[in-house]
């Protein structure tokens, strides 16, 4: 199990094998552990692995890698539970704003129901707020953060195809 | 454009030249001053006062406030769960607003150039992201931009938006959000006057970027 760091690479880069390729070395030099993930020609992201040797000079390792870190707003947070939704993947829980009992457990009633619709009418009327999403598929989990950062319960390897291909998909969805 | 229409478009324009005009052939030469440049400097410095004094009414006439209150923000970049934040900044667009619109015969698509621009410095220390699709947040050169013409008539707005730490400057531990008006080259007298005119006020908001 890990937390890894969710980045695009740069798209002035993005199209260049070569610099790709250096992006993955370096990060790989580091000790990193990065899993690039290609959405498109121009839109190629990277996972880099967050542990708690390399935690507190993580930005400095980073810094010059021709990388942007993400960040998923509460939009993208919809947008990944439409697509759990659509393709019959588990929410174990979301982290939001919500305070009041009743509004949360609306909340929750209607991540039940698997009614986008209406949830995103709810998330808009009250102006909630997504920090956490986690995620169940095929016996995986994966917890999400706003700050760009998940987690997932095995190694994220690029020999794993689920994971890879469900990231393709919510990154298709927030890029 | 029919001749109502012209004069409502260059009215400030013609309102200019008729104050010129009271004061270089009327009024100066009354009370015995014809020096054309001591003419033309009363003139100009009668315009400025009346716009002076209207600018002092009117402002300000916009506020932005942030939804949650507090001054300060902590952004903890080794606390997974404390990278990111989220920001509402409210809009209040105060009856004086629509008045001046109505003084300078301005319609709300008029203000489509006009933009308030969140912003800070160095850029890249902070990623932001919009959290809600209406009313939007507008990105110009990467930072968020309210247009004011979004709000369609509205007197009020929430728009909400999500900031986190970038790995850039890991050496910074400190940034100030503040408020730029820009426009997009306006093309009337009319139109720069308003943007004169709107002063709108924001509490500055400061976002501490802590290690951990």
């Amino acid at each position: 199990m890990s937390y890894y760091q969710l980045a695009k690479i740069k798209s002035e880069i993005s199209g260049t094998p070569p610099q790709v390729a250096n992006v993955f070395q370096k990060a790989y030099e580091r000790d990193l552990n990065p899993n690039t993930i290609d959405i498109d020609a121009n839109n190629k992201f990277i996972a880099l692995q967050l542990n708690p040797e390399n935690l507190l000079k993580f930005d400095d390792l980073i810094k010059d890698l021709n990388i942007d870190n993400i960040i998923f707003s509460t939009l993208d947070f919809e947008n990944i539970i439409d697509y759990a939704f659509k393709n019959n993947i588990k929410i174990r829980h979301a982290e939001t704003n919500l305070v009041d009992e009743n509004e949360l457990e609306e909340f929750n009633e209607l991540i039940k129901k698997r009614n986008s619709g209406d949830l995103e009418k709810f998330l808009i009327k009250d102006n909630v707020d997504i920090n956490i999403l986690e995620l169940l598929f095929e016996n995986t989990i994966l917890r999400i953060y706003d700050s760009g950062i998940f987690w997932i319960d095995r190694e994220f390897s690029q020999s794993e195809s689920i994971p890879q291909l469900f990231f393709k998909s919510i990154l298709k969805a927030v890029v | 454009m029919d001749i109502g229409e012209t004069i409502k478009h260059y009215y400030l324009e013609y309102l200019i030249a008729i104050v010129f005009g009271l004061f270089t052939y009327v009024i100066c030469p009354k009370v015995g001053i014809t020096d054309p440049i001591i003419v033309f400097i009363i003139s100009a410095t009668v315009i400025f006062l009346i716009f002076g004094v209207i600018y002092l009414i009117f402002q300000p006439c916009i506020l932005f406030e942030f939804g949650d209150r507090n001054r300060q923000c902590i952004l903890v970049r080794n606390e997974i769960e404390k990278r990111a934040s989220n920001f509402s900044i409210d809009v209040f667009l105060k009856p004086k607003f629509f008045t001046l619109l109505k003084i300078f015969f301005i319609k709300p698509e008029h203000l489509d150039p006009f933009y308030y621009q969140i912003f800070w410095t160095p850029q890249n220390l902070l990623i932001v992201k919009k959290n809600q699709d209406y009313p939007a947040l507008q990105m110009i050169d990467k930072y968020p931009a309210i247009k004011i013409s979004d709000l369609h008539n509205a007197t009020d707005a929430s728009f909400s938006f999500k900031i986190s730490s970038s790995a850039k400057h890991p050496e910074l531990n400190q940034v100030s959000i503040k408020l730029k008006r820009i426009a997009n080259s306006p093309h009337s007298i009319r139109l720069s006057f308003l943007l004169w005119f709107c002063k709108a006020k924001l509490d500055e908001k400061t976002i501490l970027i802590k290690r951990d």
